[in-house]
């Protein structure tokens, strides 16, 4: 029995419509219905001719199920011309190929390609082959649905992809930018921030996250030149709009709320939307703080420029805004000073190189009080300063160099157990419009400030003065020669003299004094000490020189004895073991005039020595000299201190005296030392009497002694 | 004793003993057919004809001449059944065997296209008879891939090899031994016909099958299987078969499987468990079935019909041999009559003939169109001649 009624057709044709299935591959689908017709039908084999379509992602290709090593095509040319023919667009029975006892069904599948059902020995009936339309017109669009919705997924399965990437990129990005220090911002055309990193929080002091930028982006930091402060924020919009990227080379400063001005280099890049239907874009701020960076480089630039022991300008940068104020065409009067401070080395070899250094610094100090706000100080040298002045008169400069000359002079440096007084010798030029040499004008001020060295230091000298011819100047002299020959009493044309000066009593139960001066005398003219000591103190010559001075003293008081008389000591001989033993041993070798002899000591070179003092003291104290104390008030000393010196006299400095009968204040102090002088059992002396009413008021108030120019001028010591 | 047939014009032997069933004597075929120059060999054994498989299993092993064959539940030698019989044929044309080995496993050589080698008999005497262990994991898919691994066009007729329902044992005979899960072809040198006699009507159907797996229907027309069956039977006759179980059912009720362009496929149900019905034979899914039913008159009728439509070269051939090949489950559906069925068409077949077979777990025979089909329940007739 044979089913070949219509019904069977159905049914067959059912059964290879089911066998299709509901399959997850386009594979599967293929392989079922085609296994499923070969068995059914009773095929050897089905081939199918697939055609390219590139909208499918489906290849050429030709192949047998089950699988052939060979091509089914070859050797038989009416089955190979359906490898060339174009995509079927219906599907359909076409015809019969036979060839020996194998039977080829060639059918159409629309927009696939061909399948050819091979039989062998017995052929098909024709109703068979109009029934197998449906089936494989079936299965071929399943077949190319699969391929669709696969391609679909794969495609939505590339575009997830796609997405993730772009959100892994997005969250790298985000993450680099938020690793990075360098302050992201962008700005939609709204001027709204649309993007800030972590960096970008912290300086734009927010603390929450971009979603809550609610304000224009200048209401959460605005941008100001490094230099002259002018606020550029608008410039940011401006620059970036015209040239679509601004990055400046100078640095800005950014300023947030609320937080301390950044210095940073900023960068701008306007970004263009990719979105055609928008023109939309926004501009791509960087941040990079360079504050640390910056300020470093002013730190070197103003370690370059400045002494780190003074903090003020060192050679260089004195030179360069000495070279600016020249180089100023707008310039005008200005003046130069030359500092050099005397004595400076006495400090170091005593107190140290650190008793030096804060020397230095207050010595700076003092000078800067000085100054006014627009004026430069500079150290040029170890102990030499600079200063100038700008926009001044020569009058201010004069002015300006005198305080600083008496500041300095007034000052008693404390370094452990010593206290040091030293000097200044300052030069002083003017500057001119014409004047362009920077050199030049330094050479002038130094020359003038050398001149004050010679003429005795602890004085200003003007650079003009340096211009009037002086013949017979002993601005020149090197003194150091003379003083040796005058401690030699040889015959020359420089030698020592010896002034006095009466100290006169102001009352009936003590006789006067004489205080004994030293000169130099050359070629008639006197050389006040000023002159010559410098280069004494420089060349360690100041304990002969004293020792001179007590061995003439005592020459002179062994001959006549009626006045005590008293000599200067300087801090140097007090400090010197040496040169004590030898003077001790002098004056033992004049017990008689050692009884009229007073020496004078100042207050500091009794403190700074106070051992050696002491002892030396009490020496020459059994030896019946007495002791002095000169220039007392001006130092650091204290009543405290001086009822433990074995000291008769208490010489109170003349800047308490000279202008005693005016200032009140001045006579309340100078009472208050012969109070308790005299409470010490102590004679006072006035130095600096030079006029009537000094000597009125001091007289008033009950000191011991008066000296000074109204009472005599000094003259000189004739000795026997 | 030895039985043997003798064709004159020296295509082949046969060798057939019942009565002294043992190794030796089928020794002493084998030797006796190596003597007379025999190119191969082809043992059918019934199951009851020795039991020492082991001794054969050795002394299959150091032979040099081809040898196939296989072990059956009986065995066919002119008009009779036997189980405790071995028939030899002795090959005295060329033949070619191939044992395909661990056929379970469809990476194995079966199912691999064949090379050219393998075809060295040229078509045209294109007979083939093959043996397949009809406990493999798939007898069909095993055919299947026989037939598209060649290009050659063979007519094969052959059997399912085994003796035991529930196990799976040796019993396809090769110079390996006696192995298991293999397939076997012989190729001969001869013209080959082969005719399919089933006999059985269409009771109820076509039904649809709407789930199964390899050789289980789950669900007919939807509904599990076991209602509808019992329910289209039912619809079907006259009488109630409310007191019959589902075993009793399945004994007297197989089903059939339409091909398009062929005779009825019949399945053979032989178990009922975890609700599915078991065939021997796979039964496609949303293919269409047929219970079928038939009277044992009817099945004898068939055949001789069968025979009838036998090429007259095949009938008249005087130096020809008929193979039949039965279906232990058709024998048992007929009973006696199915050795009534056997010795009618021995008798319709010319006494020139010699008539041997098997009595298996399913018969193989080529269709119209050059497929191998796994029949069961049916006769496979295969005319064997020069």
């Amino acid at each position: 029995m044979k089913f070949l009624d219509p019904y069977n057709l159905i049914s067959l044709q059912h059964e290879l419509i089911m066998s299709i299935g509901t399959y997850d591959e386009t594979d599967e689908i293929l392989k079922c219905f085609s296994l499923r017709a070969i068995k059914t039908l009773n095929l050897k084999r089905i081939h199918i001719i697939q055609k390219e379509d590139i909208n499918l992602d489906i290849k050429d290709q030709v192949f047998s199920i089950p699988p052939l090593n060979n091509s089914f095509l070859e050797d038989n040319n009416r089955l190979a011309k359906y490898r060339y023919s174009q995509t079927p667009t219906n599907s359909e029975y076409i015809e019969e190929i036979k060839c020996d006892r194998t039977y080829f069904y060639c059918f159409s599948i629309k927009n696939l390609g061909f399948m050819f059902l091979e039989r062998r020995l017995k052929p098909f009936g024709e109703s068979l082959l109009q029934a197998l339309v449906a089936p494989i017109s079936r299965f071929g669009m399943a077949y190319l649905n699969k391929h669709q919705f696969l391609l679909n997924i794969k495609q939505k399965e590339t575009i997830e992809e796609i997405s993730m990437d772009l959100e892994l990129d997005k969250l790298k990005f985000e993450t680099i930018l938020g690793a990075i220090s360098d302050s992201v911002i962008a700005i939609n055309i709204y001027k709204e921030i649309i993007f800030a990193n972590n960096s970008a929080y912290k300086f734009l002091n927010t603390g929450f996250k971009c979603k809550e930028f609610t304000k224009k982006y200048y209401e959460y930091f605005r941008l100001y030149e490094l230099v002259g402060n002018k606020d550029i924020t608008r410039s940011l919009e401006l620059l970036a709009i015209k040239d679509k990227k601004w990055s400046p080379e100078d640095p800005v400063l950014f300023k947030a709320k609320g937080l301390d001005p950044i210095v940073c280099e900023i960068k701008v890049q306007e970004i263009k939307s990719k979105n055609s239907k928008t023109d939309e874009g926004f501009y791509v701020i960087t941040f990079h703080d360079i504050t640390e960076a910056y300020e470093m480089e002013k730190f070197l630039s103003w370690q370059a420029s400045h002494d780190p022991l003074t903090e003020i300008n060192n050679r260089i940068g004195f030179d360069r805004e000495f070279e600016a104020v020249i180089n100023d065409k707008k310039s005008e009067h200005h003046a130069l000073i030359c500092l050099d401070l005397d004595r400076f080395k006495h400090v170091n070899d005593i107190g140290g190189h650190l008793a030096g250094d804060n020397l230095l610094k207050q010595v700076s100090c003092l000078i800067q009080r000085e100054m006014g706000e627009n004026d430069v100080l500079g150290r040029i040298g170890g102990d030499e300063f600079c200063i100038l002045l700008k926009n001044c008169t020569m009058e201010y400069a004069k002015d300006i160099s005198e305080r600083v000359l008496e500041t300095i002079k007034r000052l008693r440096f404390q370094w452990d157990d010593n206290i040091f007084t030293i000097g200044v010798s300052i030069g002083l030029t003017e500057i001119t419009p014409k004047d362009t040499d920077s050199g030049l004008i330094f050479f002038r001020a130094d020359e003038a400030c050398m001149r004050s060295k010679q003429n005795g230091r602890n004085q200003v000298s003007l650079s003009q003065d340096l211009l009037e011819p002086k013949e017979n100047s002993t601005s020149k002299i090197n003194y150091i020669n003379y003083i040796n020959k005058s401690l030699a009493s040889d015959e020359s044309d420089f030698n020592f003299i010896l002034y006095q000066q009466q100290i006169k009593s102001l009352s009936d139960k003590e006789k006067d004094h004489i205080e004994i001066l030293l000169r130099m005398n050359y070629k008639d003219k006197v050389i006040l000490p000023n002159a010559f000591l410098p280069s004494a103190e420089r060349y360690g010559m100041v304990s002969s020189i004293d020792y001179w001075v007590v061995k003439n003293a005592l020459e002179y008081l062994e001959n006549d004895d009626s006045m005590d008389v008293n000599v200067n000591l300087s801090g140097v001989t007090l400090s010197d073991r040496n040169a004590l033993r030898e003077i001790k041993e002098l004056i033992e070798d004049h017990p008689k005039a050692a009884k009229s002899l007073c020496l004078e000591i100042t207050e500091t070179a009794i403190i700074t020595n106070l051992t050696k003092c002491l002892k030396f003291m009490e020496i020459m104290g059994d030896l019946g000299v007495t002791f002095a104390l000169d220039d007392f008030g001006t130092g650091l000393s204290s009543f405290g201190n001086l009822k433990n010196l074995p000291v008769k006299y208490l010489k109170i400095d003349g800047s308490f005296i000279r202008d005693i009968y005016k200032n009140e204040i001045d006579q309340i102090v100078v009472k208050s030392i012969n109070e308790a002088a005299k409470a010490m059992k102590l004679k006072t002396v006035a130095e600096f009497v030079e006029n009537q009413s000094i000597y009125d008021v001091v007289s008033d108030i009950g000191l011991d002694f008066a000296q000074g120019f109204h009472l005599n001028e000094p003259e000189i010591l004739q000795l026997h | 004793m030895i039985n043997q047939t003798k064709n004159n014009n020296k295509d082949f032997s046969i060798f057939f003993d019942n009565k002294e069933r043992s190794v030796e004597k089928i020794q002493s075929y084998i030797e006796q057919s190596i003597e007379q120059g025999a190119k191969g060999i082809t043992l059918l054994l019934g199951i009851d004809y020795i039991s020492d498989f082991e001794t054969l299993n050795e002394y299959f092993t150091s032979i040099n001449i081809p040898i196939s064959g296989g072990v059956f539940p009986e065995v066919i030698h002119e008009n009779t059944y036997y189980k405790d019989a071995v028939i030899a044929i002795a090959w005295d044309t060329e033949v070619e065997i191939n044992t395909y080995q661990n056929i379970s496993d469809p990476t194995t050589e079966l199912y691999q296209q064949a090379t050219s080698k393998e075809d060295v008999i040229q078509s045209g005497n294109s007979g083939c008879l093959v043996f397949v262990d009809a406990k493999t994991r798939s007898p069909e898919e095993a055919l299947d891939a026989l037939y598209y691994r060649s290009e050659n066009d063979y007519q094969y007729a052959g059997a399912g090899a085994g003796y035991s329902f529930d196990e799976q044992f040796p019993c396809i005979i090769c110079n390996d031994g006696i192995i298991k899960d293999a397939l076997q072809t012989i190729r001969l040198s001869l013209h080959q016909e082969n005719k399919v006699s089933y006999g059985w009507t269409v009771l109820s159907g076509p039904h649809l099958v709407t789930s199964s797996e390899k050789n289980k229907i789950y669900s007919l027309d939807y509904l599990p299987i076991e209602e509808q069956y019992r329910k289209f039977i039912q619809n079907s006759i006259n009488e109630d078969i409310s007191n019959l179980t589902i075993k009793d059912l399945l004994a007297k009720y197989p089903i059939g499987i339409y091909h398009y362009d062929e005779y009825m496929i019949v399945r053979d149900p032989f178990e009922f468990r975890d609700k599915a019905i078991e065939f021997f034979g796979d039964i496609p899914e949303f293919s269409n079935i047929y219970i079928l039913t038939a009277k044992h008159q009817e099945l004898i009728d068939e055949t001789e019909n069968c025979l009838n439509l036998f090429n007259t070269n095949t009938i008249n051939c005087n130096n020809s041999l008929t193979l039949l090949f039965s279906c232990v489950g058709r024998r048992n559906f007929m009973g006696e009559n199915s050795n009534r069925e056997l010795s009618n068409a021995v008798e319709q077949l010319s006494t020139q003939h010699s008539v041997i077979g098997t009595c298996s777990f399913g018969e193989i025979a080529t269709n119209d169109a050059g497929l191998l089909r796994f029949h069961t329940l049916s006769l496979v007739v295969s005319g064997v001649y020069q």
